[in-house]
């Protein structure tokens, strides 16, 4: 069963995100081919000048919406592929079907969190056609792998894989948590909806931001600030990490609970 | 095909239909009675509806069930024909009454009849 | 006789509104019950609560004796009162998606219903007018065996024709181990076919008996009783 929801979760989802993934390939592409035809004709003059700078400012534009689109765009996708299932018309179908309410979410999380994969790999990928006979790739490459290594050392020393496990899963579900904590709890005030959902979100942001900080600097006092080199700190700050990596962990493990909570006992589809 | 009025169970009017085809033998005598659901499909009625209709018939002896066979229209002609004498004087009974109530005494209303029955 | 659905003082607030108020009432297998009421009577909240889609205030909706769940999804064929189908889609992926879910689901039965209405599988749901889109619907719930049938105005939105199609697939689909809840306020297209009538009236009860009893004891049809008891 669980299968069979993911499939059509994911058809669902996908229907809008594979043009728009379409879109920003294209555009960029687009954008690469205007560079290589046309790079020279800033020099020239009169209508040809004209027709060039119209021509790459649309280019332009619709590339970098196309990239702020697929950055944003799947979790709106997700946002709404979730209201329109479960808290609407379609809702008397989804939730009448022989599938409990666990079932629910995860497909759609696990479908979410391939599509926010994907998107990821697709925004990587569509700087490609312009390092395509780019010289500087290795250079690239190289600056890519320093930056790495620092960030490793101050951050992450020890427990690296698994502040990057906890992180990669708080990115691939909490973010969709929420957003069906939001809409779900949201639900609870009838007629305004919206407001509810917003007002969840609040409340999260709150919570959230107010205790975690909490949580997280306790690890500070253990930090001894006469031996002051990269190694401690760099401890220090990924005990913080991974200390407020844990708490949202915890935060969306909670609103998950929640979410399923009021799906099951406090929904009204209208 | 079936026509069903407001002010009596159905069933009763179901039992009563079936009384009329037998009687003037749209269902012939030994015939194989229709099954609950095909009634029920063609005229629009619960099966249990139907259901009661035919135990009622088969009560009265008109209409006999055999186990694994299923159930037939009687073979006694007698039974037959005394039920169509009943409904038939159901119908002299009811003339009898209306032409009453327009004041015909039943001698009246039995001569009538002979005189018209020429023209209807 | 067994017992497809009971409930038992089944109550239901909406804020400070009464929707239904101390149902209490048992759906025998093997009958077709009609759930009789004007708009806004309780009707489809009870069915609602039937199909775990509300939960009550208190009292509780048993269905082969346990709370709405998995389980009793897997045996009530829900026929809502909107258009609850992903409109995305062709019609026959609707068929497939049906039978995905729904072990009980016959592909033959669907598709030999949807030729006999003309309906064109591969047409996309939401291309479909109003009436068509609910026969679809309205097949799908009927292709399924299923142990209890709730039909929200299954005939409310359809030409007349189609009326006497639908309700002869109902008689013809009927089967000793499955009850048909049909909820309408078309009453006298629908009179012949049930066994039993409820009156729904403010969220109570306020008539549970067979058709064939409200003829013989009232002398009149539940359609003409009906315009009595909830004469506006």
């Amino acid at each position: 069963m669980l299968g069979k929801l993911f499939k059509y979760d994911l058809k669902s989802l996908g229907r809008f995100i594979f043009p728009l993934y379409a879109v920003l390939f294209g555009s960029a592409i687009a954008v690469r081919l205007f560079l290589e035809l046309f790079g020279s004709g800033a020099d020239s003059q009169g209508a040809a000048s004209f027709v060039y700078t119209l021509l790459g400012s649309v280019i332009a534009i619709v590339y970098f919406l196309s990239i702020v689109a697929s950055i944003f765009g799947v979790y709106v996708v997700i946002a709404i592929n979730y209201h329109k299932s479960l808290m609407s018309d379609r809702g008397y179908f989804y939730l009448t079907l022989p599938v409990s309410h666990d079932m629910h979410l995860i497909s759609k999380l696990l479908a979410g969190a391939l599509l926010i994969l994907l998107s990821a790999a697709v925004f990587v990928l569509s700087f490609l056609p312009f390092i395509i006979g780019n010289v500087q790739l290795p250079e690239i490459l190289d600056v890519l792998g320093k930056v790495w290594e620092t960030i490793r050392e101050l951050f992450l020393s020890k427990n690296a894989w698994l502040i990057l496990t906890l992180l990669a899963i708080g990115y691939l579900f909490g973010i969709q948590i929420l957003i069906f904590f939001c809409i779900t709890v949201g639900q609870l005030i009838p007629n305004h909806r919206v407001l509810g959902a917003f007002l969840a979100f609040i409340a999260h942001m709150i919570l959230s931001r107010s205790i975690s900080g909490i949580f997280a600097a306790a690890g500070l006092e253990r930090l001894d600030i006469e031996i002051f080199d990269m190694a401690t700190v760099g401890e220090a700050l990924s005990g913080i990490l991974l200390r407020s990596i844990i708490y949202y962990l915890i935060i969306y493990a909670v609103e998950y609970v929640i979410t399923r909570f009021v799906m099951k006992h406090k929904l009204n589809i209208e | 095909m079936w026509e069903f009025t407001d002010d009596k169970p159905i069933y009763l009017q179901l039992t009563e239909q079936m009384c009329l085809r037998i009687a003037n033998g749209t269902y012939k005598p030994g015939e194989k009675f229709p099954s609950v659901r095909d009634v029920a499909t063609e005229a629009g009625v619960n099966p249990n509806t139907v259901q009661r209709a035919f135990s009622e018939l088969e009560r009265s002896g008109i209409v006999c069930a055999q186990r694994t066979a299923g159930r037939f229209i009687t073979e006694d002609s007698d039974m037959i024909y005394k039920l169509r004498e009943n409904l038939a004087k159901e119908h002299a009974d009811n003339y009898l009454k209306k032409m009453a109530s327009l004041g015909y005494s039943r001698n009246e209303a039995a001569d009538f009849l002979s005189k018209v029955k020429e023209e209807l | 006789m067994s017992i497809i659905l009971e409930a038992r003082d089944l109550t239901k607030y909406y804020g400070r509104d009464l929707a239904v108020d101390n149902l209490n009432l048992t759906l025998e297998k093997g009958q077709i019950i009609g759930l009789l009421g004007p708009n806004g009577s309780g009707k489809t909240t009870f069915i609602k609560m039937i199909n775990g889609l509300l939960t009550p205030t208190s009292g509780m909706i048993l269905i082969n004796g346990e709370k709405p769940g998995v389980n009793s999804k897997k045996v009530i064929s829900y026929l809502p009162e909107r258009c609850a189908l992903p409109d995305w889609m062709k019609v026959k992926e609707l068929v497939k998606m049906y039978g995905d879910f729904f072990t009980d689901f016959s592909y033959d039965k669907a598709r030999t219903m949807l030729s006999d209405l003309h309906l064109d599988e591969n047409k996309p749901y939401k291309t479909l007018s109003k009436g068509n889109r609910e026969k679809v619907q309205l097949i799908l719930a009927m292709s399924r065996q299923a142990e209890l049938y709730c039909l929200d105005e299954p005939i409310g939105g359809v030409d007349p024709a189609a009326r006497d199609y639908i309700l002869r697939t109902i008689l013809q689909n009927y089967n000793e181990e499955a009850a048909v809840l049909i909820s309408t306020h078309l009453i006298q297209d629908v009179e012949s076919t049930l066994d039993r009538a409820l009156f729904l009236k403010e969220g109570q009860i306020v008539l549970n008996d067979t058709v064939d009893n409200i003829r013989e004891q009232r002398g009149k049809s539940v359609d003409a009783l009906f315009r009595e008891v909830f004469a506006c």
